[in-house]
């Protein structure tokens, strides 16, 4: 949760929200005009709420009217609120204020006085609120509850004596927060919960309200402007309808394809509770109407276990308005996916722990609202719960009925691909390949790889150290790890070949050809293919074999090698003239290999 | 000194500094109404790192005065 905003932050946006008005919607942004009533002084408000609005997608001009006179400027048809013809009127009311009698003289209010007292002022309230939507009949009215940080008799320390004045005053408050009853164009904004995790003492300055009557200071201020612009947004629809989740180490910890149902980090103790949190937030929000879709790069049928077999889950099957799960780019998912829901692309939220594939929506997809995961996953339900795309006024059965009446409608569509060429991303990506021998500090990641890595696994021989380390010293055979380093960081060892010569010499084998899930979707696999190629033919082959042993995890692999112009010779054989065409590597990767003597 | 304080009244009045002259107070700069004086005062809190207090805040009525308090001012942050 971030923490109160500074004067200095105060004193920034004051001079964007000028400059930004100085432009005059230069962006063509939707517009959202405001007339400012207020029953003390915010003459310091109109730049700062400028630049809230701004910060949601608005452009606004902000008139304040002269304060404390709220009923006055309601009733009288002539007032400046009613020739300013606005859009949006924001009544900003606190309770201080209202009950400013109450507040100087509490002794000379019983239950009943005070009771009185609330019923005026509410009255009156309501009487111009009506008025203004009746004169008013496009606006919307933003009504602010303002509590009080004390009470009238603070001595008296019981919270329901009547003597201490507590009770009035939170049931005025109580009472203005309960003004969007009126019509469905009120709107009530209330600045206490909002304000809790800051606090109310920086935004309050007494010299300020001695000298000007002002109770908030700029920064306060700057605080209720994000306030208002927030339902202002809420109010004009939430422009985030869909969100697409990605699954290994977004929904839960862990990479499903390695390690297994039982590996995940999923339930109620540590990091798992972090994810099961964020899990939570989201059945929040499927339920107040937002649709949840699953974009992952996985074998559907390990991924959808977890669903469904899984303890730690708190989302199923049912709650996923859609999915897809397999080896394609993410952005054409997304777009096969909007078309199927039959929502425009731009209502898509892509929340992925993955940094690349982040990068690849923005270029790939640039509608869609990527945010900037947390890297840490305890942060993350937090986040999520800040996130403003999702915002509405009420919850409404609409709402409610929309999620199941989408899971009713599945069907598939053929699109086209993403607009930005994967060439161009793939590039961007500035990826670089490592390859060296396994030597003794690699041999335990490389016995690791070969012990967990079953989807891009070719021929999934298990092999221990031990066994690594006697190929290791067996001249027939040569075995390479590949890092992979990118743009976004340093993914380390994820992947293995071992090369075997034949009897006859005129031909190598790929005994073993492996990739973690991570660097898949990169070409590194052709980078890594081409370089062993060219080591066969460095040791004298004519010919390269590959084989390819069926699993219940690698079906993704069985067409690799013909893909790549091999020869199918026999069950799971396939051969490559090494005197023939090339195997040329992606141009864009950056290829260093360190190769035996 | 006088020009950085000259700055933060050009930000607060939103005029340039060019137009603030050396004498200047709440007379002879029409800018320098008391909703302008209250920003000053805040943004010269908050470049400055000073707290002024209410009384100080009226008595601040001229570009010269404001620089004589800062320069007095033991926290300030003027070098």
């Amino acid at each position: 949760m971030r923490g109160p905003i500074s004067a200095r932050e105060a004193v920034q946006r004051r001079n964007v929200g000028l400059a930004a008005l100085k432009e005059r919607n230069v962006a063509r942004l939707p517009r959202a005009d405001c007339f400012v009533l207020s029953t003390f002084n915010v003459d310091l408000f109109p730049p700062l709420l400028s630049y809230s609005l701004r910060e949601y997608g608005f452009y606004g001009e902000v008139e304040v009217g002269m304060f404390g006179q709220i009923a006055q400027q309601a009733m009288n048809p002539a007032s400046a609120l009613y020739a300013a013809q606005p859009a949006n009127v924001v009544l900003i009311t606190a309770v201080e204020d209202l009950l400013a009698p109450l507040f100087d003289r509490p002794s000379r209010f019983s239950a009943e006085a005070a009771a009185d007292l609330i019923g005026e002022q509410l009255e009156q309230l309501e009487r111009s609120i009506r008025t203004i939507l009746e004169r008013l009949p496009d606006a919307t009215c933003y009504v602010v509850a303002i509590g009080s940080d004390r009470v009238p008799s603070g001595h008296v320390l019981d919270p329901t004596a009547d003597a201490r004045g507590q009770r009035a005053v939170e049931r005025l408050l109580h009472e203005i927060r309960s003004v969007g009853s009126l019509s469905a164009r009120v709107v009530a904004v209330d600045w206490e919960t909002h304000v809790r995790s800051a606090g109310t003492a920086p935004y309050r300055d007494p010299r300020l309200w001695y000298l000007g009557r002002m109770r908030l200071n700029p920064a306060g201020l700057a605080a209720l402007g994000d306030l208002v612009a927030r339902h202002v947004g809420g109010f004009r629809g939430a422009p985030g309808k869909v969100i697409a989740l990605d699954l290994d180490n977004t929904l839960w910890g862990g990479v499903v394809g390695e390690a297994g149902l039982s590996g995940l980090q999923l339930g109620d103790d540590g990091i798992g509770g972090a994810f099961r949190d964020f899990q939570r937030e989201l059945l929040k929000l499927h339920d107040a109407g937002v649709l949840l879709v699953a974009v992952s790069k996985n074998n559907a049928d390990d991924a959808l276990e977890v669903f469904d077999r899984h303890s730690g889950m708190i989302l199923q099957r049912e709650h996923l308005a859609g999915y897809r799960i397999n080896w394609t780019d993410k952005a054409t998912n997304l777009r096969e996916l909007a078309a199927e829901l039959n929502l425009g692309i731009e209502s898509f939220v892509f929340l992925d722990d993955n940094p690349v594939e982040r990068e690849w929506i923005r270029q790939g997809a640039p509608e869609v609202r990527v945010p900037e995961l947390p890297t840490d996953p305890a942060e993350r339900p937090d986040f999520l719960r800040g996130l403003p795309w999702f915002d509405r006024i009420r919850v409404t059965d609409a709402d409610v009925s929309r999620a199941a009446s989408y899971m009713a409608q599945r069907h598939r569509k053929e699109l086209a691909s993403a607009a930005a060429s994967f060439d161009d991303f793939l590039t961007s990506l500035e990826q670089e390949l490592v390859i060296e021998p396994v030597h003794e500090g690699s041999v335990g990641r490389a016995a690791q790889m070969a012990q967990r890595t079953n989807q891009f696994n070719l021929t999934t021989r298990r092999y221990t150290a031990a066994d690594i380390e006697r190929m290791m010293h067996d001249d027939a055979y040569e075995l390479y790890t590949a890092a992979v380093r990118d743009r976004f960081g340093d993914s380390g060892i994820t992947g293995m070949t071992i090369l075997r010569k034949s009897d006859s010499a005129a031909a190598v084998e790929i005994d073993t050809f492996l990739l973690s899930c991570r660097v898949l979707g990169r070409k590194v696999e052709d980078a890594f293919l081409s370089v062993a190629a060219k080591r066969a033919r460095e040791m004298g082959a004519k010919h390269l074999v590959g084989r390819y042993a069926q699993t219940a995890k690698n079906a993704q692999v069985a067409s690799f090698y013909v893909d790549r112009g091999f020869e199918m010779v026999g069950e799971g054989e396939f051969v490559k003239d090494l005197a023939g065409a090339d195997l040329d590597p992606p141009p864009f990767i950056d290829i260093k290999v360190a190769t035996y003597a | 000194m006088l020009d950085r304080i000259k700055e933060v009244m050009a930000g607060a009045f939103q005029i340039a500094p060019e137009q603030i002259p050396d004498d200047a107070d709440t007379d002879n700069l029409e800018a320098w109404d008391s909703l302008g004086h209250m920003q000053l005062m805040l943004a010269l809190e908050a470049e400055f790192g000073v707290s002024i207090p209410t009384e100080t805040m009226l008595e601040l009525l001229s570009l010269q005065e404001i620089e004589s308090y800062l320069k007095r001012s033991a926290t300030a942050d003027v070098l």
